[in-house]
């Protein structure tokens, strides 16, 4: 117990009820700022709950229960961090939290069942969780507001039961208890009456996988009935061809026409390309992060990197500010930490490429992965994404840079567009940021991965590439609890590596009903 | 099924004469079959399954899934000013019913369509049939089922099954009482019309 990084077993804090024992000692100062961050979001917690219309929300929706373990779930993805990384941890859990706050404001404020502010409701753009904000980088007056990401997506984060509830109401309706858990449970939400209706109109798209694009039609159906007109962005599946370029480009124009017509907004070149400034400013700064972790002291990685992309990238593309002035502050102590070489953990035994769909239960298991291995989880596929710069001033450009973000967007980006994105690429990345191990999520519902895992297991051995199966199922931890998924790297580290744990005490945790 | 991968002129005179043979058919005094049912849904190549459905006393009157007759058979329209290969794609484009389609209009398409076919073929039920592992269909299986039954008030069965079902107990027990549901349908309405 100390300053150190591993002064004590981190499995020790683990009983049987939902929270931890005990917060964890980091030494007076760093156990001081994390005290404060943490009051913080408790301070946050109770704002958030001063609203009238976010209390009815609480009491109407089954899925807001979830927010209740906010902090629980910031402890466990900063758990053994000190110094700078610590701080890194915090600047970027803290601030998706407070994002995700307004967003439920937001939602509660219109939700015809609870604020039902019309005249709100009606500047408000339903999205699909799944897809890129982009398209409403132009529209500043309007928000683009999505209650998936709210009841589905991010309550999985914090409680990794949250939507088993959803799923069995969804398989009672007659769906599969084999497509994507994270569409079956939206639609479970649906079905079960715990959608928020709102909006002058929702926009979809064709995101990852045939379970989420089949959904967009339960909700379109839903959607209509209510009087919310919905649009469809079919982005082409071989998007690295040039031909299909031109077609996505005018899916986008129409989506943006749709927007107008149902808005009576009109799409602002300035406000699309301040928002883009600020778009590419985050890419350059992720960029920075990724090129350390090629070194042999990354500062921005594991789960870090990819949760803190994922709502950047996605959700908030470039319209909000604060993100920016977070990631400045990021660069600003990874380069410290960077010239003063500081570890995340007291060793690193092996560097490792996190591929394929992450199990949306166990977003902690990367920082157990460096915690109790020892292994260090560069960078993973969600945050391989397309970066490259986009137009600050030319709006015939801006189309197709906004085309070909949709049509590579996270996960989108791997698993259409042939085998060369999902393959090859993750060799090439093996090589580019020195990994000897790569850690291969499983996800048993995602044929769109599934399909590939001879193919996977094949060239890693003609490249003797170490790889590591992790099976899960996503969102629901009755299949496959958090343990199972522990184990497969336990067993490999043990029976093929023959290596010991740096700490013991993590290997097997009593955590199932955690939250 | 053989139809659509075999040289079109080797078996046009096939198809004539076995049309000839249809139309020339004797019925059989009695029926072997108690309800006609429609087949809608995912791909069947394995001919088992179909024969699963008659032998549990249904007549599959008519079949629209994947490669199926409806509306596998619909004609393609060609023209002579535009390149052959664009028709056939758009054909494909537009005509298709693969639930993997999600635009609203095409949804609602779908039912009607399923609903013609009932109307059409004189069904009496539908066999709502989905190969395990198959999304569009999966979903699309619980959302037809709802509205084939809420909306157009049809009997539905429906069905999640593997590939290859022959031997399958348990679909055959249910297709059987499917049929006797169908079978009691008729015998209720016969007495409310007599009655």
């Amino acid at each position: 117990m100390g300053k150190k990084i591993g002064s004590e077993p981190l499995g020790s804090f683990y009983g049987k009820g939902k929270v931890r024992k005990r917060r964890e000692w980091r030494g007076f100062k760093d156990t001081w700022y994390d005290y404060t961050r943490w009051v913080k979001i408790m301070m946050m917690l109770g704002k958030f709950m001063m609203k009238p219309n976010n209390v009815k929300g609480f009491l109407r929706y089954r899925w807001m229960l979830n927010y209740l373990s906010v902090p629980s779930m910031i402890d466990r993805h900063t758990t053994g961090l000190r110094g700078n990384h610590l701080r890194i941890a915090h600047e970027e859990y803290d601030l998706v939290a407070e994002d995700v706050a307004g967003l439920l404001t937001n939602v509660f404020r219109a939700d015809r069942h609870c604020g039902n502010d019309v005249k709100f409701s009606k500047k408000c753009v339903v999205l699909d969780e799944n897809m890129m904000f982009a398209v409403m980088c132009g529209f500043p007056n309007l928000k683009a507001v999505s209650w998936e990401t709210a009841a589905v997506y991010v309550s999985v984060l914090l409680q990794p039961d949250a939507v088993t509830h959803y799923l069995d109401v969804a398989q009672e309706m007659g769906l599969p208890g084999d497509v994507c858990p994270m569409p079956e449970a939206e639609t479970g939400v649906a079905i079960d009456d715990d959608m928020p209706l709102y909006g002058a109109c929702a926009v979809q798209c064709n995101t990852t996988c045939d379970g989420s694009m089949m959904q967009n039609g339960v909700f379109t159906r839903m959607y209509e009935a209510a009087g919310i007109p919905t649009f469809q962005i079919a982005a082409p599946l071989r998007h690295t061809e040039d031909g299909v370029q031109e077609y996505c480009a005018q899916e986008i124009r129409n989506a943006i026409k749709f927007i107008e017509d149902n808005t009576g907004e009109k799409w602002d070149w300035d406000a699309y390309f301040t928002n883009i400034k600020r778009y590419n400013e985050e890419n350059s700064h992720r960029k920075h992060w990724m090129e350390m972790s090629r070194t042999e002291y990354p500062q921005v990685f594991g789960a870090n990197l990819a949760l803190y992309s994922e709502t950047t990238y996605m959700a908030v593309a470039g319209r909000a500010q604060a993100f920016v002035d977070a990631d400045r502050r990021i660069t600003k102590m990874a380069e410290e930490s960077f010239r003063k070489k500081e570890m995340v953990v007291k060793e690193y035994r092996h560097r490792a490429i996190i591929w394929g769909v992450q199990s949306q239960y166990y977003t902690d298991f990367l920082p157990w992965l460096q915690n109790c291995w020892g292994i260090l989880p560069l960078v993973d596929m969600l945050s391989l994404v397309y970066m490259d710069h986009l137009s600050e001033d030319d709006k015939d450009q801006a189309i197709y840079d906004i085309a070909k973000l949709y049509q590579e967007m996270i996960m989108r980006n791997r698993t259409h567009g042939g085998y060369e994105v999902l393959l090859d690429d993750l060799w090439r990345f093996t090589e580019y940021y020195n990994a000897d191990m790569v850690i291969l999520w499983e996800h048993v519902s995602c044929k769109a991965l599934d399909g590939m895992h001879g193919l996977f297991e094949e060239r890693a051995r003609e490249k003797g590439i170490r790889l590591i199966w992790v099976n899960h199922d996503l969102m629901d931890p009755r299949v496959i609890p958090k343990q199972k998924i522990r184990d497969d790297v336990n067993r490999y580290m043990r029976s093929v590596m023959r290596e010991e744990p740096i700490d013991p005490s993590l290997e097997v945790l009593d955590d199932a009903h955690m939250w | 099924m053989a139809t659509y991968v075999c040289p079109k002129d080797m078996i046009l005179d096939k198809l004539k004469e076995t049309l000839e043979e249809v139309r020339n058919r004797v019925p059989d005094e009695k029926p072997p079959y108690r309800a006609r049912v429609a087949v809608v849904g995912s791909e069947i190549d394995d001919v088992d399954m179909i024969k699963l459905i008659e032998e549990s006393g249904a007549l599959v009157v008519a079949d629209r899934f994947c490669y199926g007759s409806l509306p596998g058979r619909a004609e393609i329209e060609l023209n002579d000013e535009e390149d052959v290969l664009r028709q056939i794609c758009r054909h494909f484009m537009t005509k298709s019913m693969c639930p993997r389609q999600m635009d609203l209009g095409k949804i609602t398409a779908r039912k009607t369509y399923v609903d013609q076919i009932v109307k059409d073929y004189h069904a009496e039920g539908i066999i709502i049939e989905q190969m395990k592992f198959c999304d569009p269909w999966g979903y699309e299986r619980m959302t037809q089922a709802f509205a084939m039954r809420e909306d157009y008030h049809y009997p539905v069965l429906t069905i999640d099954r593997p590939y290859a079902v022959g031997n399958s107990g348990q679909l055959r027990t249910r297709v059987q009482a499917f049929v006797e549901s169908l079978e009691i349908k008729k015998i209720q309405k016969n007495q409310k019309q007599e009655g």
